[in-house]
């Protein structure tokens, strides 16, 4: 039996050996196929894993969309369905993991947009060892009324925060803090804006595959 | 990638990071057991004893408290403040919106003003026939020589309440700018039916359940949107929303009037609000106690899908004012999937239509045991079948078995996974051979959490026997067993057109198709399996309400100052969906009273 409960596409790399595994999680009101595009885009040999969110959202007219946590801001969760999801995205990971093929990079990268790009930085805070390093599209690390109910201990897990300068949110603080907060526990931090990024165009997946090759080729 | 295989039994979980409880407990859930073991009181307290009369002033005062922030609070809210009342609303949990803001924003609202502009009519007696026979079945009495169609008379006056009042609620919401509404549609543009559109009372079996309206442009809406529209009205008429403020006990004066509360805050504090007039609560069900769940409700149950701050807090509260209470066996029913169910807080998602025209739902002995085409409420009830002999719940868990006909047609639509998608809850099998055997070993992994439900070993040859018999009713067109597809519900909401776009010109119905809802199932595999268990929406029973939503006593006389509406109180249909939307649209109504008659109070002294 896998951990977790979440469906997810699984898409092999185009060419092997696979360089890396991407986890992909979409943002509120998503669906897994969201970020597969981008991810895709990051390299023809990278493998990419689209969990989908469990909770499904009413639409105008049925029930098209996920989303992963409640609440009104993306930064500010519901903490309860946020908890549920990102323990099922830890079990994912462990998943990810188990089912890698022989040579295949066991530790995922975690690309997140929107809700999930708050979740994938939660995760890389509290678990850094189950990552390889975070790419955050328009996300920053969530805030709670008790400031202590993520245990971060994030070490040096890279990190590439992608703000939307055509957008409130995040704000210029939240990336900001997000960045000193990884930073401050020996994070590499690296903060990029980009025009219309919540539209996942071109510019966001040169910076991302940029910042992708220059860790993987180190 | 093979799904679900691994089963060695030398498999050890690796050491989780993420806390559920941790967050659970921010949320401000799950503390009702650990107060009460800590000996912390949810209940009342004398004004002579409370936190107001100690420091000789409230922290806060208003007219009119109301307790959560779902439909029903939000309602009562801003009627109340729309009538002049001075308003405080208080939410346990982080966030506002409760389950509504979760639900899919339906509300079932009789002679609405969308029918009578549609040119529908629902006549009031037919109308309240139907409501009484769907609610309270084994004492419905045409006859009645009391007019009540024999129902108990608050019960039938509840029912009155709600047909007379559950229009003009609609309609003053939407005059005052702080709810909008359209009539819901089918899938081929009907307007829906009722749950029993059938039953011969029915004069009005279509168009009673309406949906929030977005503005023009929006994306977003149902329960989410409905949510928006009701905050932005209170907070346009000044009504405050403080969240992370866990009501956990009413204030009594020396006449035993309800003159405000106490709430407990995130950081440990405790805050005294007056009502002066009134306390109208709206602060959700009991699906997230588990003591309650087990005590009070009937059968096996999985999860539900109210947010977990639902812990039955009113239960606890108006019992100490010496509430009635009724209905505590009662829920909102929904199927779940078994190990989401059992993976979440709360339930993430309901399974609110079993899609497919090759879809059947078996129990553990491979036996078909309800019409899968019904609604989820109704459909639920089938899980809770005690066998006197074998001592056990024979479909504490059901399996929707399905063929690639359904996978291709329905694919993409919960819990159907769509092509190429991995679910790990999917179990699939190239024989139905194999998939008994996967499914068995499934459940082996599961004994812990259901009672240890496993197959009978009649269930492999039981399923064959089940799906030929099945085929045949579908080349019939015909279900003698259980009806499926002879009425308007069966056939226009679970079944519908193909949803996947891959297929969306596919012949359906086919022409060898007499009956929309059946097909054969194929002669060949793969064929796929989903255990399903019974849930809640939300639990419905609690304080009793009288016609005014004054919480009522054991003789039946209302609590001064004390109202509730919504799912924290018995419900006033019992445990039965008259129609999509009988959730939210009692709660929109009583709430929308509960206002009415809490503005008129008079102030009530300490």
């Amino acid at each position: 039996m896998p951990y977790s409960a979440l469906v997810y596409r699984d898409l092999p790399p185009e060419t092997s050996p696979a360089r890396a595994t991407i986890v992909a999680l979409h943002g509120a009101t998503g669906g897994l196929d969201d970020l597969v595009p981008l991810a895709r885009s990051l390299g023809s040999d990278v493998r990419v894993v689209a969990p989908e969110a469990a909770r499904g959202v009413y639409t105008v007219r049925e029930m098209v969309a996920h989303t992963w946590y409640g609440g009104g801001r993306a930064g500010r969760p519901e903490p309860a369905s946020f908890g549920d999801s990102l323990a099922q995205i830890e079990r994912f990971v462990h998943d990810v993991r188990e089912r890698a093929a022989e040579g295949e990079p066991a530790l995922p990268w975690l690309l997140g947009y929107d809700q999930g790009a708050v979740l994938a930085l939660a995760l890389a805070a509290i678990a850094p060892d189950l990552v390889c390093g975070v790419m955050a599209v328009c996300g920053s690390l969530p805030t709670f009324s008790d400031p202590g109910l993520l245990e971060i201990v994030a070490s040096d897990v890279p990190v590439l925060l992608v703000g939307d300068r055509s957008d409130t949110a995040p704000a210029e603080a939240e990336l900001g803090a997000t960045a000193e907060r990884f930073k401050d526990l020996g994070g590499r931090v690296t903060t990029t804006w980009i025009d219309d990024a919540r539209q996942l165009g071109p510019e966001v997946a040169t910076a991302l595959r940029t910042w992708l090759d220059g860790r993987l080729d180190h | 990638m093979p799904q679900n295989e691994d089963l060695s039994p030398t498999k050890v979980a690796p050491s989780f990071r993420v806390s559920r409880r941790n967050f659970l407990r921010a949320a401000g859930a799950g503390a009702a057991g650990t107060a009460l073991a800590a000996g912390t009181q949810l209940g009342a307290v004398p004004f002579g004893a409370s936190r107001a009369a100690a420091q000789a002033a409230w922290d806060q005062e208003a007219d009119i408290v109301v307790v959560g922030s779902g439909a029903a609070a939000f309602t009562a809210a801003v009627m109340a403040a729309e009538l002049g009342s001075k308003v405080i609303m208080l939410e346990k949990a982080e966030t506002i919106g409760g389950t509504t803001g979760k639900s899919g924003g339906g509300y079932w609202i009789p002679n609405n003003p969308h029918m009578r502009e549609a040119g529908l009519t629902d006549p009031r007696e037919d109308a309240l026939r139907y409501m009484v026979k769907y609610s309270y079945r084994q004492y419905y009495n045409p006859d009645d020589p009391e007019g009540r169609f024999g129902a108990f008379p608050n019960d039938f006056a509840l029912i009155e309440a709600m047909y007379d009042n559950a229009s003009p609620a609609v309609e003053k919401l939407a005059e005052i700018g702080a709810l909008q509404s359209f009539m819901s549609l089918t899938w081929d543009k009907k307007p829906t039916p009722d749950y029993m559109e059938h039953y011969p009372e029915n004069k009005a079996p279509r168009g009673r359940l309406i949906s929030v309206k977005p503005p023009e442009g929006a994306t977003g809406g149902a329960g989410p949107e409905m949510i928006r529209q009701l905050s932005e009205a209170a907070e346009k008429r000044q009504v405050p929303v403080l969240t992370g403020h866990r009501v956990e006990r009413v204030v009594v004066n020396d006449a035993g009037a309800v003159v405000g509360v106490e709430a407990a805050t995130a950081d440990g504090a405790t805050v005294a609000v007056r009502g002066r007039k009134a306390v109208i609560f709206g602060s959700g069900d009991f699906t997230h106690d588990k003591w309650m769940v087990l005590h009070y409700q009937r059968g096996p149950m999985f999860g539900g899908c109210a947010v977990p701050t639902n812990e039955g807090d009113f239960v606890r509260i108006a019992g100490a004012v010496g509430a009635k209470m009724g209905n505590m066996t009662g829920a909102f029913h929904g199927q779940v999937v078994l190990e989401q169910a059992l993976e979440f807080s709360s339930t993430p998602s309901d399974i609110f239509f079993i899609t497919g025209d090759t879809s059947i739902l078996v129990n553990r002995f491979g036996v078909r045991v309800v019409n899968e085409k019904r609604n989820y409420n109704d459909r639920t009830q089938a899980h809770f079948n005690w066998d006197a002999t074998r001592g056990e719940w024979t479909n504490e868990v059901l399996f929707w078995i399905y063929d690639q006909r359904t996978a291709d047609f329905w694919g993409g639509g919960y819990p159907i996974p769509a092509a190429g998608v991995e679910a790990p809850y999917l179990i699939t099998g190239q024989t139905l051979a194999e998939l008994s055997d996967k499914i068995d070993a499934r459940l082996a992994e599961y004994t812990g959490r259901t009672g240890g439900v496993r197959l009978d070993s009649s269930f492999a040859s039981n399923l064959d026997a089940t799906v030929a018999r099945f085929n045949a009713f579908a080349r019939d067109g015909k279900d003698p067993d259980f009806l499926r597809g002879d009425f308007a519900y069966d056939r226009e909401w679970p079944t519908s057109p193909p949803s996947n776009p891959d297929f969306k010109d596919a012949e359906w119905p086919s022409p060898d198709q007499p009956n929309i809802t059946m097909y054969p199932i194929r002669s060949e595999g793969p064929y796929y399996a989903i255990a399903v268990g019974g849930g809640t929406l939300t639990t419905n029973g609690g304080p009793v309400i009288n016609p005014k939503a004054q919480v009522v006593n054991t003789q039946d006389e209302p609590i001064a100052g004390l109202y509730g509406a919504g799912t924290c109180i018995a419900s006033p249909s019992a445990s039965a969906y008259w129609g999509g939307g009988s959730t939210l649209g009692p709660a929109v109504t009583f709430g929308y009273i509960a206002a009415l008659n809490a503005h008129e109070e008079s102030v009530k002294e300490v």
